[in-house]
Order: structure tokens, then sequence, then C-alpha cells
């Protein structure tokens, strides 16, 4: 029987997978879900030992995914570095990244604005903000000693529900009383009587609940499912070539569209809620 | 493991026995079934893409990448399946007993099947894409951007599976009982095939409004949106299979 955590750094990673996953948002599923550590713990003692601040705030205690925050701090000054380099002097005749940086940012103005209409300027920082943070996220993997913060569920579900909250302030900011209205949809007609069906106001919530869980866990299950393949194959293949090439398929194929996608369908979801046809 | 024979698989010393062949039968259940689907779409997809190539053979480079870019998404439900394999296959068993082995039977019935359906969605969806873009060649872009959309949206149902699977795998399920080891296996079976009929009508749904943007792509950002809808009412079943899956796991 081969294990897992024969594997170097398979036993943090499983840890910190175990620990990321243990802690879902619902209480009453936390408590069901077990600390077992996932991979065989024969020998291995680091095993579910992840890289966390713990530290109390008034008898609570608290723990700090280290790795996937500094990971995203990297981001975070990769991107602030680049944009203030490539703004520093804007000229008539762009440069090299003047170029790129005018390409992407043109791009995604185009895309919510076709999506969007006249409001689309308004969602364009939000929507181009998630796609390059999460690019980045995804394919900073490939270089030694980065790990991608988005194999974290923490770092998804955050994101899935910033835009959450953002589809539904803007819903009932534009709607107004309609969008409650809407959330009775379809209604149940008698004689020419509307009346709001209160069955489908409690699909149409969960489907709303079901919007969020799906948007994180596409992303998280893409990301984690890469890493995983390529520890196990690696293990199998004794790191002999084919690692790389999975690497570079599911670390720079993969993670670019599933950045894009998650980036997309923030854009539907918020036109789904503002748009009035 | 010799002394363990089909007599006392099921007391207590087969108990890590039980558990190990359960976790296989559902590896092998969730790759397998994840297979068909993926081959099924991956497949429609290019057979789609070289009659397409046969018609517009000047847009032979953009029919190409767009196929490509199709059937790295159709793969990831098989990525899904392939994970939840190598973690049934190659993960411990901490605390064997026999609510544990079912689950992990029922974490790969789930994510096989579920896997199954949301590939040939999106396969569907990836076919009718590059149809079109042979059609009319200079859609490219609303074109992507619309299958990328209506592909993820397919994707959702696996992503239920994959869910209960992986609650299933890394929840602690120490108790012997046999009426709670069927509902786990009961959860897993709910979350997998509901998601099969959720992710081909999608797909199929997405199908469609990828044609449309292809026909008529002034109405792309009204086409997305109307399928977005139609896709979320279609999508509702395989939220209620994942609702009745987190009661059988927690509930009972």
């Amino acid at each position: 029987m081969i294990q897992l955590s024969s594997l170097p750094g398979m036993g943090e990673f499983a840890g910190r997978w175990v620990e990321a996953l243990s802690r879902p948002p619902l209480p009453s599923l936390s408590r069901s879900l077990s600390r077992i550590p996932l991979v065989a713990a024969e020998g291995l003692e680091g095993i579910g030992t992840v890289p966390q601040w713990v530290f109390s705030v008034a008898g609570v205690e608290v723990r700090i995914n280290v790795l996937p925050l500094v990971m995203a701090w990297l981001i975070m000054a990769f991107w602030v570095i680049l944009a203030w380099w490539g703004t520093r002097r804007l000229k008539e005749r762009p440069g090299p990244l003047q170029t790129v940086l005018e390409l992407l940012v043109g791009a995604f103005d185009d895309l919510c604005r076709d999506t969007l209409g006249r409001r689309g300027r308004k969602y364009m920082p939000l929507v181009t903000t998630l796609f390059l943070f999460i690019v980045v996220a995804n394919v900073i993997g490939v270089f030694p000693g980065l790990e991608e913060p988005t194999k974290d569920m923490n770092t998804t579900l955050a994101f899935a529900l910033v835009v959450f909250v953002v589809v539904h302030t803007s819903g009932i900011y534009y709607k107004r009383s309609r969008y409650f209205v809407e959330l009775f949809e379809p209604m149940i007609e008698i004689g020419g009587l509307k009346i709001p069906n209160l069955f489908m106001f409690v699909l149409n919530v969960v489907g709303e609940m079901g919007k969020v869980i799906s948007h994180a866990f596409r992303l998280f299950g893409n990301i984690l499912g890469g890493s995983i393949i390529v520890l196990v194959i690696s293990m199998l293949t004794r790191n002999f070539a084919l690692p790389i090439f999975l690497k570079a398929f599911l670390g720079l194929g993969i993670g670019i569209i599933q950045a894009f996608v998650f980036a997309m369908l923030a854009l539907t979801y918020i036109a789904v809620a503002i748009v009035e046809d | 493991m010799d002394e363990i024979t089909l007599k006392n698989l099921f007391a207590p010393e087969g108990m890590a026995a039980l558990t190990r062949l359960c976790g296989y039968l559902g590896a092998a259940f969730a790759i397998g079934m994840a297979a068909v689907g993926t081959g099924v779409g991956n497949g429609h997809t290019a057979d789609e893409a070289c009659s397409g190539m046969t018609r517009q053979p000047a847009a032979k480079d953009s029919i190409l990448r767009l196929m490509l870019i199709s059937q790295a998404v159709t793969e990831s439900a098989a990525i899904f399946a392939l994970v939840i394999s190598l973690l049934l296959i190659f993960g411990s068993n901490a605390l064997p007993s026999l609510e544990k082995a079912l689950a992990l039977l029922a974490a790969g019935v789930s994510v096989g099947f579920g896997a199954a359906g949301a590939a040939l969605g999106s396969g569907l969806t990836g076919a009718n894409a590059c149809k079109g873009l042979a059609r009319h060649p200079r859609t490219q872009g609303a074109l992507t951007v619309t299958m990328l959309t209506a592909q993820a949206v397919v994707q959702t149902s696996v992503v239920f599976a994959l869910v209960v699977a992986l609650i299933l795998i890394i929840s602690s399920f120490p108790g012997n009982s046999f009426i709670r080891a069927m509902a786990l296996l009961g959860a897993g079976i709910s979350a997998g095939f509901g998601a099969i009929g959720p992710g081909i009508g999608t797909g199929l749904a997405g199908s469609q409004a990828v044609d449309g943007v292809s026909r008529n792509p002034s109405a792309s950002a009204l086409l997305t949106r109307t399928m977005l809808l139609g896709q979320a009412v279609a999508q509702s079943t395989s939220i209620y299979s994942l609702v009745i899956a987190l009661l059988l796991i927690f509930a009972i």
C-alpha cells in the first residue's frame, strides 16, 4: 500500500486541507466533521499540523491559515506594484507594459458594457479585480515554493460571498420592491389573480444559496484537484517528465480558464439581478 | 488480511477490510462513470469541430482553440472524479466501520454519476459552440464567453456531488448501525443520480444559447441572461438532491 504521506509535502498538504475543510461555514456541519487526518499517520507525526496562527480573543480561540493569507498579500502586492509601474508615465504611444494593461482592462470594460449596458462601468472594477487576482492565484503554483491561495476553501468562499452580497444589494438597489416580488415567481394564477407562491420562494432562496456553494467549490475543486493529481502522478512516475506537462495543463490551462469563469459568473449573476427587460 | 473471508467480512475483525474494499469499489464507480460522460461529451465536441472545419477551413485555428478550451472545461468533471478516486485508493481509513465503508462507496457513486451527466452536458454545449463558430467565425469572442458561462453552470451539479463526496470522505462515522450506513449510501446515490439530469438538461439549454449567439451575436447578453434563468430552474432538482443528501448525512 503506497501512502500519499510518503511524498514530501503531502502530509502538511493534506493536513492543511483537512483543517480548511473541517471548518465549513455552518456550525452544525463543523460539529459533525472530525479532525482526523485524511492520510494515514504511520510514522508521520507532522500530519494535521498546518501553518496556523492561533490566538484567543476574549476566551474564543481564533485560528488563521497563514499560508493562503501570505500568498494573497503577495499577489495583491504584485498587482499594486505592476499597476503603479504601468501607469506611472502614461504615453500617447504606449510601451509594452502599458499596452498589455490597456488590453486587459479594455477587454473587461467591453465585456461589462456588453452585458450590463450603461451600468457596466460601475461593476467593471469588481469583475476585473476578481479575474486579475484569481488568475495569478491559480497559476502561482507553477513557481516552486509558492502555493495557490485558491486551494484553500476560505479564499474561494470569501470571493463567492463578496459576489453574493454585491449581487443582492444591487438587486435591491435597482429593483426596489420588485426584487422581492421576483423571489415569489413564478406565481400561481387563478382567474387572472396572481398569488405569491411560497413554495417557489423557498426554492429561489435555496437556489441563491446553491449559487454561492457552487461558485466557491467550482474554483476550489478545480485547483485542489489539480494539485492532488500532480502530487499523486509525481509519486507514481517518480517525478519523471509527466508531472511537468500535467502541471502546465492543470495549473496554467485550467487555472486561467477557471479564473475567467469565476469572473464571468459574477458578471452574469449581477446581470440577472439588475438588468430589467 | 488473508484470514478475512466473506463470512467474517461484516464482523468486527473484518471491518478494516470491508472499509478498504468499499473504498476501492467507490473509486471504480467514480472514475468509471465519469469516463463514460466525459468521453462521449468530448467526442461530440470534436465531432462538431471536425465537421465545422470541413465547412469553413479558413477558421480552422479558432475552431481548434475553441474545441480545446471546451474540452478542458469538460474534463474538469473527470478531474473531480479522478481526485475522489485517488483519495479513496490512497487515503487512510483511520476508523474503519460499517458506516465509513458505505460512506466511501457513496462518495464514489456520488461523484461518478454526477460527473457523467455534467460532462455530457458541457460536451453538448461545446459541440454547438464549435458548430456556430464555423457558421459565423467573427462571433468568436461572444461565443467563447457564452460557452464558458454555460459550461460553468452545467458543472454546478457535479460540484454539488463533489461537496457531498468530500463530506463523506473526510467525516468520521464510527458507528456500525446498518440503517445509518444505508442512509449514507443513499446520500451518495441521491447526490450522484440527482446530478445526471440537471447536467444534461442545462447542457441542452447552453447548447441552444451558443447556437443562438452564433446566429444573432447582438442578442448575446439577452440570450445569456435567459439561458441562466432557465438553467437555474433546471438546476433546482440537483439542489433538491443536495438537500436530501445533506439531510441523510446529518439528520438520520
